[in-house]
C-alpha cells in the first residue's frame, strides 16, 4: 500500500499499553492525531486526554523524518516571518529598513512592489 | 474513550442542545446532521526513484445551502472519511454564524508529507488537484490551507486546477483556492487576521461590561500564530501579559511580558523557554494565574473539569478550536466566566480568506487597513447577533452562536424550499 499506509505505521518499539483498538491509536506510546507526527510530541507539556484524537493545534510542526538531505525539503518557498531574511539576495526587501519586523511573504524570487518598502 | 474528550461529538452535542432551546425545523436539522457529497479519490505518483505509489485523498462537501463550499485541505497520516466529514461540518456552522456565503467542506490526503521530497510533494499535490478537479471551483469548492499545508501548496493547486481550463478561463479562476501568497492574489492581513478577529471579539465583549482593558491581564495559552498575535495587539490596548504557556511549558512574569520580543524570540527559537524575565511554573499554577483575560489558542480540551475551577478570569476568549470541553464549560458558566465560543471568536481567518476570495473575484487588491475594517464590522455584526440571541434564549454565548448558525440556515432553507 505504500510508505503512508495508514494501518501499516507502527512504532516498532512501541511497549505500551495503549494499543487502542479504537482506531485512533495510530503510533502507540499515546500519540493521537495530530501529534502522531509532531515533532514537539515527545516534549510536548501540554494535558492531552489518553485516547484523543487532537483535530487542531496551533503548534502543531511536521517532524522531518530519516533521509532529511533528500526528504523534508522545505517547501516554504514563500515565508511569512522573518526568519531567512539574511538570506535575501534580490528584491526591495534586501535593503528595506523595515525587514527585520516585517512579517509579509518573502518568496525566494524577491518583492518589487511593496508599499511599505523603506 | 473518554466521552468528553471527541471534539465532534461535543460539537454535535452543543448543536443538539441548540437545537432544542431554538427548535429549528426538524427536517432541516436532519439535513444539516448529513454531508452532501464525500469523495474518496486514489491516484498515483511516481516518486523521485521511478517507483509507483498510490495514495488515499478526500473531499467531503457538507453544505452548501448559503454558498461554494469553503475548507482546508490537510495533509497528515490521520486523515479519515470521519476526521473530514466533521471538520466540514464545522465549517458550515463558521460561515454561518458570521455570515459569510460559504459553505462547509474540508479534505485532505492521508499522507506525512515530510517523508516527501519537493518535487514529490509538487507531484502528489498536483495529481490530487486534478483528481479533484471535476468537483473543485472557484464558485462550488474552494479549498484552503490546513495542516502541513502552506502558500506554496495551494499555489501548486491554483496551477494545476488553471491548466485543466480552457486558456481563456483561466484567470477567472484564481479564486479556486485561498490562502495563497500575496503575489498570486493572496489578501493582506491573513497572518493575523484570526488574533486580530479575537482581539475585536475581546474590545466588544469589554464595551459591553464597562471592562477598561488598559492595565488588564491577560494570559495566554499557545504563542504560535494566533496566540502570538493576540497578545501583541491586546498590547496595542494597554493591557499587560502576565503569564504564557506553550508546548515547552508554563512561565510568568510578575511584572509584564513584552508579547513583540516574545513573538520575535519564539520565531528565531521556535518555543518560549528561555525567553529572559519569565519564570517557569506549574500548568496548574498558570491556570489559576490572577488575570482578567485568558485566550487559549493552543489546542483542544484544555479547559475541562480539572482545569476550569482553577480560572480566576473575567473571560475566555477562545483563539484555539475546542479548547473547552463539555465539563469546563459548565464549570465557567457556574462560575460566571463570559466565554467567546471558539466557532465566532477564531472565526477572523475564515472571513479574511472571504475576503480574499472576493478580493479575486472582482480582480481588487485591498489594502491592509481596508481588510481590517471590514473584519471588525463583520465579525463585531456576528457578536452582535450571538448576543442577541444569548439574551433572547437565556444562554451563554457558544448557544447563542450554534442557535444563530442554526437559524441562518433553517431561513435559507425554507426560502429555498427543499427540492423536489
Amino acid at each position: 500500500m505504500g510508505r503512508n499506509s495508514h494501518p501499516s505505521l507502527k512504532d516498532d518499539n512501541d511497549n505500551s499499553s495503549d494499543s487502542s483498538s479504537d482506531g485512533l491509536n495510530l503510533f502507540g506510546k499515546g500519540r493521537y492525531g495530530l501529534c502522531v507526527t509532531c515533532k514537539n510530541s515527545e516534549n510536548c507539556k501540554y494535558k492531552r486526554e489518553r485516547a484523543v484524537q487532537i483535530v487542531f493545534c496551533e503548534e502543531f510542526e511536521g517532524a522531518l523524518t530519516e533521509n532529511e538531505s533528500k526528504k523534508g525539503e522545505s517547501i516554504d518557498l514563500i515565508k511569512n516571518n522573518t526568519e531567512d531574511v539574511d538570506g535575501i539576495s534580490m528584491g526591495l526587501c534586501k535593503d528595506c529598513i523595515k525587514k527585520d519586523r516585517c512579517n509579509a511573504p518573502k518568496p525566494i524570487w524577491g518583492v518589487w512592489h511593496c508599499k511599505d518598502y523603506k | 474513550m473518554n466521552n468528553n474528550g471527541n471534539l465532534f461529538e461535543n460539537v454535535l452535542k452543543q448543536l443538539d442542545e441548540a437545537s432544542r432551546m431554538s427548535k429549528p425545523d426538524s427536517n432541516i436539522y436532519k439535513i444539516l446532521k448529513n454531508t452532501q457529497n464525500e469523495i474518496v479519490v486514489h491516484f498515483p505518483v511516481k516518486m523521485d526513484d521511478g517507483s509507483v505509489e498510490i495514495f488515499t485523498g478526500y473531499r467531503v462537501q457538507h453544505n452548501d445551502i448559503l454558498g461554494p463550499y469553503k475548507g482546508g485541505l490537510r495533509f497528515h497520516p490521520a486523515v479519515d472519511l470521519d476526521e473530514v466529514r466533521a471538520l466540514a461540518t464545522w465549517m458550515t456552522m463558521k460561515s454561518a454564524i458570521t455570515n459569510i456565503p460559504f459553505g462547509g467542506g474540508k479534505g485532505g490526503i492521508q499522507i506525512d508529507p515530510f517523508k516527501y521530497s519537493k518535487s514529490e510533494l509538487e507531484r502528489i499535490t498536483r495529481r490530487f488537484t486534478f483528481a479533484l478537479s471535476p468537483i473543485i471551483g472557484p464558485e462550488y469548492d474552494i479549498p484552503a490551507p490546513d495542516v502541513n499545508t502552506n502558500p506554496q501548496i495551494m499555489s501548486w493547486i491554483l496551477d494545476t486546477y488553471e491548466s485543466t481550463l480552457p486558456p481563456h478561463e483561466r484567470h477567472r479562476s484564481n479564486h479556486v483556492v485561498t490562502g495563497k501568497p500575496i503575489e498570486i492574489g493572496g489578501s493582506l492581513g491573513r497572518d493575523k487576521a484570526t488574533g486580530q478577529g479575537v482581539v475585536f471579539l475581546i474590545e466588544e465583549w469589554a464595551k459591553d461590561h464597562n471592562f477598561d482593558l488598559k492595565d488588564a491581564k491577560y494570559m495566554v495559552q499557545g504563542f504560535g500564530n494566533v496566540g502570538s498575535w493576540s497578545a501583541r495587539l491586546l498590547k496595542e490596548h494597554g493591557a499587560k501579559l502576565v503569564a504564557v504557556e506553550d508546548v515547552s511549558g508554563s512561565y510568568s512574569n510578575s511584572g509584564n511580558i513584552d508579547p513583540e520580543k516574545l513573538a520575535q524570540y519564539v520565531q528565531e527559537k521556535g518555543v518560549v523557554e528561555g525567553f529572559p524575565e519569565l519564570k517557569p511554573i506549574k500548568h496548574e499554577e498558570f491556570m489559576s494565574t490572577d488575570a482578567d483575560i485568558f485566550v487559549p489558542a493552543a489546542l483542544e480540551n484544555q479547559i475541562n473539569k480539572t482545569t476550569s475551577p482553577l480560572l480566576k478570569v473575567k473571560v475566555v476568549a477562545e483563539g484555539a478550536n475546542g479548547p473547552t470541553d463539555l465539563d469546563g464549560n459548565k464549570i465557567l458558566r457556574e462560575k460566571g466566566i463570559d466565554v467567546i465560543p471558539d466557532i465566532l471568536c477564531n472565526s477572523g481567518g475564515v472571513i479574511v480568506s472571504y475576503f480574499e476570495w472576493l478580493q479575486n473575484k472582482n480582480s481588487e487588491s485591498w489594502e491592509l487597513e481596508e481588510v481590517d475594517g471590514k473584519l471588525h464590522k463583520k465579525i463585531v455584526t456576528a457578536y452582535k447577533r450571538v448576543k442577541e440571541a444569548s439574551e433572547k434564549y437565556k444562554t451563554d454565548l457558544r448557544m447563542g452562536a450554534y442557535i444563530v448558525a442554526l437559524a441562518n440556515l433553517e431561513k435559507v432553507y425554507k426560502s429555498r424550499g427543499i427540492f423536489p
